[in-house]
This record gives C-alpha cells, sequence and structure tokens, in this order.
C-alpha cells in the first residue's frame, strides 16, 4: 500500500479534504462508519452542549444556528449510469461509451455527460466521486447507501437510515421543527425509514404538509398536486380557537402542576407547545409553504415536482431541518433503472429513459447549488446526489438496445457544500 | 451484615494487615518479573478496629517508603514497582502510627516478558485495541489489532510481520514504530497513548530486545477479577482507591490494579480515572466496572441522598416494601406518601390491563368504604378473585400482555405471513388467557415444531431463521442477556467469549424449516423441523462447537438438543430466567427495572436493589413462574402505591422508587384511551368494529396514529424499539391530528350523547372528567368550566374544547 507523504500532516486536518484510493479511511461508503462521517461531515465537529447552546441562542435572535450543518439527498432511486452521467468514457467504442456525447467542464481535463451543461459550468462548486464501491447494494433502500449498513438486511426494516440516525442523535437546527423530512413520490418504495430506531424517527413526508405537483409515471405534470393537511386545522376550527385552546389546557395542567417536576413533562409541554406554534403559523408551516416562496425565485427553480422538491429542501435547510430525502423518480419502481425497457417497463434505456431524467435533474440540483451559495448557506448543507450503485460498462444487456443493468463494482456520486474542498475527482 | 461478611471474607482471602487504627492491603506483596507492579490500599479501621463498608480510603493520605530502593520503589499514592529480586520492606505511616508490609521480588530478568499477559493488556488499557482505533473494521493506518485482542494470533502477527515487519527494530528496540508512534516521538494519529518514560514503554522495549517472543500456546485462564472494595458507602467528595487482583484457574494470583479497565456506570454518581481512583461526584448508587482480559466486575458505591431518612408513617404490604425500605434508608431517602384513590384505580387499570375503567368503576372504588379495596381492586383487575362476575378484564388482561410480548418475540406478517401470524397470534393470547406459567411458555416456544399455521410458537424458527439469531433472541427474551457482541469478538462488558456464544448456538443447529406446496391444510405450508445433524463452528478456530448452555456443562440430546436447552432454561437453578422476568415486570409496572434497561442483566449492570431482585425472583419460582401472582404481588406493595408527586429531597431518585415513576401511555394504550374519552371507537382496516388498538395482532397496520406513537415494527428484541420518549409530531397529532379532532366532534360520541341527555353543565363536566382522568373535577375546575361555557359561543363548543384539553392535558397523557 503506497501512503503519500502528507498522511501524517492529514491526521490534523478535516477528514474530508484528502482522499486516498488505496486507504479505507475518510468517505468509505462500503462501511456504515465511512458513510455517517460522510452524510454528518460537520455535524460531528460540535460537541452536544456546543450545539445545544448554539441552538438556545439562534432561538433568541431568530436566526439561523451557526455553524448548524444539514444534508439534502438526492435520491435517484435505481442506480444511475456513471458513464451517461459523470463518469464518461468518450474514447471507448460506442458498446461502452453509449449514446451521449461528452462536455467539457469548468475543471480542466474533467469532461461530464452533455445533458449536465449545467452542473458543468460550475463544476468547481461540486466533488465527484468515480470509485465508490457499491458491492452488497440492490435496489432495497434499506440496502448500503440509504443506511450505510453493508450486507443483507433481511429483515429489511432493520437499520435506520441516515436521516433517521441525526433526527435521533442531533435533532433539528431549530426547534419546532422536524429534523428529517423526506420529499419523494411513493416514499413507501423509495425510503429507508428508522429501523430499529423507531418509527417516531422516520421522515416527515413532506407530501403531507405541503402542495408538490404530482406526475405521471413518465415526469409528466399531471396537474394535480399532493394534498397538505398537517399543519392545516381541522374543519371547522379557527385559529382563534386553536389559540384559545391552548390556553384552557395551559389553564388545566396547572391547577396540578405538581407533577410536572418529571423530565418527560416538561418535555412534554415543550412538545405541545411547539406543536401549535406550529400550526398557527410558525416556522415549520412557513418553511412548508411554497407559496411564500417569491416569484421570481420559483420561476427560477421551475414547476417540474422534481424542481418543487429542491426548493422545498432549501427552504426546510434554512428553517432548520437537519436531514431532507428528496426522490428523483416518478413512480413506485426506480426512474434510473435503465434496463432497457423490452419488458415494457417504464423504465426505458439509456437514451429514451436516462436521457429524460437527465437535464431536469441538472437543472433540479445546480439551481439548488447555485441558490445555496448565493445565501452564504452551502458551506453548511452538504448536498448528495446518488442512487444505489452503478450500471455496466456494455451497453444493450438483458437483450436491450439500449440499456444498462446493475453494475454494484463501482458508481459515481456527487457532492456540493458542506464545507468540504471540492473540484475534485476521486 | 451481608457486606460486612463479604469485607472480612475478602480480608481473609487476601490477607490484609490490619494492626493500628488502619489496615493495609495487601498485608504481603509478592511481585513476580520485570516491572510488576502493585497497588497498596489503606483503609481507616472502625472504632472497634473492624474494615466495614463505610471504612474510609487513607491511600493518599498515607506515607510510603521503601527500605531498600532497589528491591521496588513506591509512589505516593500507594503504587508499587518491583526493580531487582530481593526481599525490603514497605513502611506505611499515617497519622504519627506505622505499619511494616514484607515485600518479595522475584524473577526479575528471569520471568520472559509474556505476549498474553504484559503485551495485549497494554493494548486494551491504551486503547489500542478499541473499536474507534486499531480494532475498527480496517484498522488505523495500516495497522489493525483484533477487538480487546480476543485473536492474538493475528495482532502478533500485525505487530512482529504485517507490513514487511516495519514495526520492530530488533537491533535498536526504542527506534520500532511500536514504541515511537504511541509515544509521540513520531507523528501517531491517536496521539500520545504511552509515555515514554513509563512501565508500559519499558515492558514494549524489554518484549522487542527479547526478540519478541510469541504468544504462548495454551491460553493462562482467567477464573475471576476481585476487586477491592466490593461495596463502599460513603459521602459526596469521596475518594477511593481500587485494588483488582486477577486470579488464574491455577490458583495463581496477580495484582492487576494498574492494567485493568475502568468505567463507571452512572456517570453522575461517581468518576474514575484510569489508575482506579474513583470519586463521588453525586448522590446515588452506581458501580465501577473493571475489565482485564476477558473478565469483568463491578466494584459498587453508595453515596446517601441524606444522612438518614425516618420512613415515617411507612407500613409494609409485603416483602417488597421491607426490602426497598431497607435500601431507602440506606440511601437516606423519604419516600413520597400513598397517592390517593383516584390516581390509583386509573394507574392500576392502565398498568395491568391497558385499559381505563368506566367511570361508574372509578366512583363505586373511589366511593367505597373496604379497608382493602386496593387489594380487591387488583384481585378484580388481574381475574384472580374466582368470581366469574369480577373477573370481567381477563380479556384486556390476555390483550394488554399479547401485544407486550407480541413486540418483543416480533409477531409480524411480514416475516411469517398472515396465516403464521395469527397462529403466534392465538397461542400467546391463550397463553395471557389462562396464565399459562411462564417457564411452560418459554419451554413451548423454544422446542417447537410442526406447521407454522397450525402450531403458534412454531414460528419463533420462521421469526429468528438461524442458529444465530435464535441464539440472541433467546437470551435476550429469557435470561436478559445482550450476546449479539459476542458473535464477533469477546463481549466487552461481560465474562462472555465467541466459544460461549457458537456454543449456545449449537442449540439451534438442528432445527430447519421444510417448506412445501402441497404440506397442511393452507398448502404452501412451512414446516419447522429438527435435523439428525448439523453444527456450528466456532467462525475463527474451526472448531466443531459442543451445545453449552451459557456457564454450564456440555448437554445434548439425541432426539431434539433444544430439549436440554429449554429444560436448563427455565431450570429452578437457572437464576437469570426469574430474573430476567421479574425485572422486565418490576419495569413495566413501577417505571423503572431493579436492572436498567430491564433486558441488560449483565454482570457489571448490577441491580438497584439486589436482596429484592434475589427475593421476587425467588418468590416467582416459588409460584410456579405465575405471572399473575408476581404482578399482584408488585401491584398491592406500597411502593407502587406511592404518589408521583416527589419531595424535594427525593426528586432527582430516578432508580429507587422513592415516587411512583410517571410513565407516557404508549400508542395503543392511549388510541384506546381516546376513544374511551370521546366515546367513539376506531376502526382498524380489515379487522371487525370493536376490535382496539390493543388488540390488533400484526406489527403491520398502516395507521398514521400508532405510527406516529412509535408502535413498534418487531425489528428487534429490545425494549428500546418502543421508544418512550414524545416527540413532536406526537404533540402535533394530539394537538391538531385528525385523529382526535374527529372523535371530539363526532355525532355519536360522548359529548353529543350526554348533551342529547339533557344533563345540567356540572355533571356534564364530571362526566368528561371522569371519562378522560378518571377523577372528580375539583371545584375550582368546575368554576373554571362555568366561566367557559359563558364565554364560548355555545355549549357544544364549550364541551369540545374541553375535552381536548382534557385529552392534551399530561395527566392524560401519562400513567401517574
Amino acid at each position: 500500500m503506497s501512503v503519500p507523504f502528507c498522511r501524517r500532516a492529514a491526521h490534523q486536518q478535516h477528514s474530508f479534504q484528502n482522499f486516498y484510493g488505496n486507504e479505507r479511511e475518510g468517505l468509505t461508503v462500503t462501511s456504515r462508519r465511512g458513510m455517517l462521517k460522510a452524510g454528518l461531515a460537520g455535524l460531528a465537529g460540535l460537541s452536544l452542549p456546543e450545539l445545544l447552546r448554539c441552538r438556545a441562542d439562534a432561538v433568541e435572535t431568530g436566526g439561523k444556528t451557526a455553524g448548524a450543518k444539514s444534508v439534502i439527498l438526492f435520491w435517484m432511486s435505481g442506480g444511475p449510469s456513471q458513464i451517461d452521467s459523470w463518469d464518461v468514457k468518450p474514447d471507448r467504442p460506442s458498446v461502452n461509451r453509449g449514446p451521449f456525447g461528452a462536455i467539457s467542464t469548468k475543471l480542466p481535463g474533467v469532461q461530464i455527460c452533455e445533458h449536465l451543461p449545467k452542473q458543468a459550468a460550475m463544476l468547481d462548486k461540486f466533488t465527484l466521486i468515480r470509485s465508490v464501491d457499491a458491492r452488497g447494494s440492490n435496489h432495497n433502500p434499506n440496502r448500503v447507501f440509504q443506511t450505510g449498513h453493508l450486507g443483507s438486511n433481511t429483515a429489511d426494516a432493520k437499520y435506520p437510515a441516515i436521516g433517521s440516525v441525526v433526527a435521533k442523535m442531533h435533532g433539528p437546527n431549530l426547534p419546532s421543527m422536524p429534523s428529517n423530512v423526506a420529499a419523494v413520490a411513493y416514499p413507501r418504495f423509495h425510503l429507508a425509514n428508522a429501523g430499529y430506531l423507531g418509527r417516531q424517527y422516520d421522515p416527515l413526508i413532506a407530501e403531507q404538509a405541503t402542495k408538490l405537483p404530482i406526475c405521471d409515471i413518465h415526469g409528466n405534470d399531471t396537474g394535480k398536486t399532493t394534498g397538505a393537511n398537517l399543519f392545516q386545522l381541522p374543519e371547522g376550527l379557527a385559529f382563534e380557537r386553536l389559540r384559545e385552546r391552548r390556553t384552557l389546557l395551559e389553564d388545566l395542567d396547572r391547577l396540578r402542576s405538581g407533577i410536572d417536576q418529571d423530565g418527560s413533562l416538561a418535555a412534554m409541554n415543550a412538545y405541545q407547545s411547539q406543536a401549535v406554534e406550529m400550526v398557527l403559523g410558525g416556522r415549520a408551516q412557513a418553511a412548508f409553504d411554497l407559496s411564500r416562496e417569491p416569484a421570481k425565485n420559483r420561476e427560477r427553480y421551475g414547476q417540474h415536482v422534481w424542481f418543487q422538491q429542491a426548493l422545498l429542501a432549501r427552504r426546510l435547510v434554512e428553517a432548520g431541518v437537519s436531514f431532507v430525502t428528496i426522490g428523483m423518480n416518478h413512480h413506485s419502481g426506480a426512474s434510473w433503472d435503465n434496463h432497457g425497457g423490452n419488458d415494457g417497463c417504464p423504465y426505458g434505456g439509456i437514451s429514451k429513459g436516462m436521457g429524460k431524467l437527465l437535464p431536469l435533474f441538472d437543472h433540479a440540483l445546480s439551481t439548488l447549488v447555485s441558490d445555496l451559495e448565493e445565501r452564504g448557506l452551502l458551506d453548511d448543507v452538504l448536498v448528495i446526489a446518488m442512487g444505489e450503485f452503478g450500471r455496466t460498462p456494455k451497453i444493450g444487456t438483458q437483450g436491450s438496445t439500449d440499456g444498462r443493468d446493475h453494475w454494484p463494482e463501482v458508481m459515481s456520486m456527487a457532492l456540493a457544500g458542506g464545507g468540504l474542498r471540492h473540484g475534485q475527482v476521486i | 451484615m451481608v457486606v460486612f461478611f463479604l469485607v472480612l471474607l475478602q480480608l481473609q482471602l487476601l490477607g490484609a494487615s490490619t494492626s493500628g487504627s488502619f489496615s493495609v492491603l495487601p498485608a504481603e506483596v509478592r511481585l513476580h518479573g520485570n516491572h510488576d507492579r502493585a497497588q497498596i490500599v489503606v483503609s481507616q479501621l472502625t472504632a472497634d478496629g473492624t474494615l466495614d463498608s463505610r471504612s474510609q480510603d487513607l491511600t493518599n493520605k498515607a506515607v510510603y517508603g521503601s527500605s531498600d530502593s532497589h528491591v521496588f520503589i513506591v509512589d505516593p499514592s500507594g503504587k508499587i514497582l518491583a526493580t531487582a529480586n530481593g526481599h525490603a520492606t514497605l513502611s506505611v505511616i499515617y497519622d504519627g502510627i506505622g505499619q511494616s508490609i514484607p515485600v518479595s521480588v522475584t524473577g526479575i530478568g528471569t520471568e520472559p516478558v509474556d505476549f498474553l499477559k504484559d503485551i495485549r493488556p497494554i493494548f486494551g488499557k491504551s486503547g489500542c485495541a478499541s473499536a474507534a482505533c486499531h480494532a475498527a473494521q480496517h484498522g488505523k493506518g495500516g495497522f489493525k489489532l483484533s477487538v480487546f485482542g480476543f485473536d492474538p494470533s493475528g495482532d502478533y502477527d500485525a505487530i512482529t510481520r504485517a507490513s514487511r515487519g516495519r514495526r520492530l527494530d530488533f537491533a535498536r528496540p526504542e527506534a520500532s514504530l511500536l514504541l515511537s508512534k504511541p509515544s509521540m516521538l513520531i507523528s501517531h494519529g491517536g496521539g500520545k497513548r504511552i509515555d515514554h518514560e513509563s512501565v508500559e514503554y519499558q515492558i514494549f522495549r524489554d518484549w522487542i530486545a527479547a526478540g519478541s517472543p510469541r504468544p504462548k500456546t495454551e491460553d493462562i485462564r482467567l477464573s475471576r477479577l476481585d476487586v477491592f472494595p466490593q461495596i463502599r458507602v460513603a459521602n459526596e467528595g469521596m475518594v477511593q482507591q481500587l485494588r483488582t487482583v486477577a486470579c488464574y484457574e491455577d490458583g495463581d494470583q496477580r495484582d492487576v490494579s494498574a492494567l485493568a479497565l475502568y468505567d463507571v456506570i452512572d456517570t453522575g454518581v461517581l468518576s474514575v480515572n484510569s489508575t482506579g481512583l474513583v470519586e463521588a461526584i453525586g448522590k446515588g448508587q452506581t458501580a465501577v466496572m473493571v475489565r482485564y482480559d476477558g473478565q469483568a466486575a463491578v466494584s459498587t458505591f453508595v453515596i446517601p441522598y441524606a444522612a438518614s431518612s425516618q420512613l415515617a408513617g411507612w407500613k409494609n404490604n409485603n416483602f417488597i416494601d421491607s426490602l426497598a425500605a431497607a435500601k431507602l434508608h440506606d440511601l437516606g431517602l423519604e419516600p413520597s406518601p400513598v397517592c390517593d384513590d383516584a390516581t390509583f384505580v386509573r394507574r392500576a387499570f392502565l398498568d395491568a390491563i391497558g385499559t381505563l375503567p368506566s367511570p361508574e368503576t372509578v366512583r363505586s372504588f373511589i366511593d367505597s368504604n373496604e379497608s382493602d379495596k386496593r387489594i380487591r381492586l387488583v384481585d378484580r383487575v388481574l381475574g384472580l378473585t374466582g368470581d366469574p362476575a369480577m373477573d370481567i378484564y381477563i380479556d384486556q388482561y390476555a390483550s394488554y400482555w399479547t401485544l407486550k410480548w407480541s413486540d418483543l418475540i416480533r409477531n409480524s406478517s411480514k416475516t411469517v405471513g398472515e396465516q403464521g401470524m395469527w397462529s403466534m397470534h392465538n397461542w400467546i393470547k391463550e397463553s395471557f388467557r389462562v396464565n399459562r406459567p411462564f417457564d411452560q411458555f418459554a419451554y413451548e416456544l423454544i422446542t417447537a415444531k410442526g406447521s407454522i399455521y397450525s402450531n403458534g410458537p412454531a414460528n419463533f424458527f420462521r421469526v429468528n431463521a438461524d442458529p444465530m439469531a435464535l441464539t440472541e433472541s433467546t437470551s435476550q427474551l429469557f435470561l436478559g442477556l445482550r450476546l449479539e457482541c459476542a458473535k464477533c469478538h469477546h463481549h466487552p462488558f461481560e465474562k462472555y467469549s465467541q466459544a460461549d456464544y457458537y456454543s449456545m448456538a449449537a442449540f439451534f443447529s438442528r432445527v430447519g424449516t421444510k417448506n412445501s406446496a402441497d404440506f397442511g391444510p393452507f398448502g404452501n405450508e412451512t414446516d419447522v423441523m429438527v435435523r439428525s445433524a448439523g453444527d456450528v463452528s466456532h467462525p475463527r478456530t474451526g472448531k466443531r462447537m459442543e451445545p453449552t448452555p451459557l456457564g454450564g456443562v456440555v448437554v445434548d440430546d439425541p432426539l431434539d438438543r433444544r430439549i436440554p436447552l429449554a429444560q436448563w432454561l427455565t431450570s429452578h437453578d437457572n437464576e437469570f430466567f426469574a430474573k430476567s422476568v421479574v425485572n422486565r415486570y418490576v419495569g413495566y409496572l413501577l417505571g423503572a427495572g431493579l436492572v436498567d434497561p430491564v433486558d441488560d442483566l449483565r454482570s457489571t449492570n448490577p441491580p438497584s436493589n439486589i436482596p429484592l431482585l434475589d427475593k421476587l425472583a425467588q418468590d416467582f419460582i416459588d409460584h410456579h413462574f405465575d405471572l399473575k401472582h408476581l404482578i399482584q404481588t408488585i401491584m398491592k406493595s406500597r411502593l407502587y402505591q406511592l404518589s408521583s408527586l416527589p419531595t424535594p429531597e427525593n426528586a432527582s431518585d430516578r432508580r429507587f422508587f422513592s415516587h411512583f415513576a410517571v410513565k407516557r401511555l404508549a400508542a395503543e394504550p392511549l388510541l384506546d384511551a381516546i376513544d374511551h374519552a370521546t366515546g367513539v371507537q376506531t376502526k382498524f382496516s380489515n379487522l371487525p368494529l370493536g376490535m382496539r388498538a390493543i388488540d390488533l395482532p400484526d406489527a403491520e397496520y398502516p395507521h398514521y396514529f400508532l405510527t406516529t406513537f412509535a408502535k413498534p415494527r418487531r425489528a428487534s428484541v429490545c425494549e428500546c424499539e418502543r421508544s418512550p420518549d414524545a416527540n413532536l409530531s406526537q404533540a402535533l397529532h394530539t394537538i391538531n391530528g385528525d385523529t382526535v379532532a374527529s372523535k371530539i366532534l363526532d355525532k355519536n360520541g360522548r359529548i353529543s350523547k350526554l348533551m342529547a341527555a339533557g344533563l345540567p353543565h356540572d355533571e356534564i363536566v364530571t362526566e368528561l372528567y371522569f371519562a378522560s382522568l378518571c377523577r372528580q373535577p375539583s371545584p375550582e375546575e368546575l368554576e373554571d368550566s362555568r366561566e367557559l361555557l359563558k364565554e364560548s359561543p355555545d355549549s357544544l363548543e364549550c364541551y369540545q374544547d374541553l375535552l381536548w384539553a382534557l385529552i392534551n392535558s399530561k395527566h392524560f397523557l401519562f400513567v401517574r
């Protein structure tokens, strides 16, 4: 094993400024710890008391917690082909190269797929990891990449997703906010939930809290939106009445407040206040309400569900959510699972299936990263885009014309923000 | 008294010198080999010249001297280091009085440095072989050790051979990476672990200089660790030096105080440093866990809350109370008074059957003048009166405890299918309905075979599909032992090794399943069967493991290996079985286990009240593992009937039951309670109306309320899967969720019925209080409600708001 000389100094530095291909240290997504390190990057830098103090200060000033980190995960359900996205092979024969061309990027000498021009123009803001070992991963989101757990997970509710670990161990960056939110169509199929941590750490499903467009399985807008009832008062109940009820409840509890010396009761009080606050036009309701975003910015993101999800993700991390998963998928199956579609499934091959997804994904990801940067949030928000595994180097597998089969041996993923040193290809 | 004898016994064993006003331990120091060390502990004697658990530690106050510093040296904290062979005397002076302790040193220069005895403990003590460092999955910096050194030969190769042997330099031992890295003479990612002037450094150097001899093939077996003191009662600010002696199977003993690892269980009470010096920083009772070479022991510390407690007005209802009172007295804790009748009736119903009592039941209980009415109530709730007209809660009892054990056994249609889930559910429910003795329950479960659709317990072997999963589940369910650590390496906090784990797994090596499309009445069935062959082997040594229960001897059975396992498990001599069950039930009813967490009965997690756990377990055995007997014994105790209102003095106590611990209602009883209060029954999809949340057989119900309130998925045998902690979305759900809102508004609900009956305001309010909080509203509360009525646009809104507030009040959401 060759170890560069600067290895020693690396120990004193940020763990993610150096990546060694052969060294299982730093970002090693085959191990749970590596994955956690990647996912939590900056979170670990603060001790718990510090963190609590930061949060308390932030509440007083009403602002976002200084140094509070969050993660936005673009979950590319199905396993996007690395060769047709971030790891192009323009010099290979067409059987490997695939149907798409390669374009130059802001990073000299680095090329990516022609359908990702917006990312290419700002690739210095990204780190591409082309060497991710995804062996052991499969479509089941409870395996490997959402949980960081390598290997089989037969009782498939077992291992918690990283977002749920964050929910339990870290909580929200600001009180009265949920910590773990997922904006994913068909969440049942695309999310690893909290597993053994308990359901209360499952992500809050954004579709239940806000209006997001509903697309058909090909990604075309149906004109319908999801229901939004979580922060809405039950029918026939006005804000004023909830406020009065709250007072009534306080009186009732105060009359016999003797037992309130126990911590669990105090906690319940705090949660109840937060819940009322959330409902009565508090931070959460505002953050989930996309209509409050200035029209100009809404137009900049666009109307497609993925764009709206990206916008929502930004609003949520800004308001204090620690982990947001957004689903780059259109149906209960996996949109990026581009086997070729000869069997009549809607996945399509590379050109017809993936070709449609790439521009949408490119716009969603690049707009979010630019927006975060303009708002000075990028260093505090780690953006991860990845799927379950890579796809075969050879095209036309399983009798398809231009499909690619699963290829867990290698996959590519993209990172942005999070205070990392970007502009690297690993 | 017991403690006193233990200490005396230990003194005899270890031979302390006790002349004068203080005692010195040990009475004679024998050191053997290079750099051998010993810890001296000096204790103040009581007025009558004895040593007891209150004896003050003088180790750091005494003055030490060596009669010959060529033979040994001693530091001010009583640590002796051998320097040359010979005999000398240690002088200990305190308060003008002196004592002499003979010290003999042998084996220096002749006893070789031993890998297992000398080198491996240093890796453990310095943290090198911890999972965060070189024992990580892929090691650190290319250097990988086994966790806690469980693989000596692998570690030996990693140190001496791996990376082309670059870690050792035999010509210049000091230049070895093994020395220069941890002493930070060159940069080390893990920082400074070993000082280059320390004894550890010398031992490493001597070992390299001697040509780094291999570990001896035969392992020296440690039989136990002796820690002094075993128990110490003292006040905040106390310091105590621990002394740890390793006892080997060949009778040899060695002072390993400097090599053992020390950890405090409850860090709010004690702190301990790496040399075993303990300081009391808070009040309560906890233990220091001492680990060395795969063995673990504890030293218990009691730091009373006050000098004494009067226990004024305390009366013992049964043995629980006398034993608990003794502990409260030791700790200087004054218990809270007994709770009122309204609180008791709600508590008893929710704890025993997960169901709220009807307003009539509450009224008649509160109005009753019988002196033993609480005892009668417990008997009625548990169905122990023997009168069918009175024993009307047996069904709720069965449902509630079936829910509990289905969570633990992990009955779920996801793993065993709809048919299997129902068959398992019916068996569990039947067991609780007839109050099947718990040993029989465990026996049937562990030895079950046949069709999973017709024989409920057989599904246990589908839920846990391999010998490893079966071993872990069985140990955690019925022994309260979390064995899973020992699957991959020696258990870090226990004496159990990988060999113990796989010897247990061997009991399950011959049970398998057979699938058949035609088999069974429903077709497509799975049959659990026992094969005539099949073994498990040790993953590291490859050795075939003989079926051996934990801490027992090899037992086998030609027909079915599980039979001797089940016999051992449920035998009266197996202390863990009864203890784990009674501890769980103490936890369920009193809010905290005697051992906490309730399913972690490892030896290094001692109970808060040892005699009470012992006696409860014995009583449970004596009553043929009768769960209802156990529950009623606890519920009839005064301890269970204490108020949850803490006094300022006992408010910080969470473990000794000085006041009743409030518990949040779990998901299912909570939903049922909301149904009860609002008078609107929840209808579960695919199940008939009338089925309550506690009746649900399966983990798989897509019910948003239950999900939010942490109904477990039954993915883990751990009690922790059902989190007791509240969270934001739960509060959101009762404050603003559809479930509560629609039930309050329901036109056939309680409010509508009360209003339709034309009852006067006060009676409606009283009824709502009885249905939700099980008590009469106070005069102020009634007055406030009249106020509310005046302010409300109409009376319907007034009662809706009131019921909403009652349901969201802490008195409703908690058992108190």
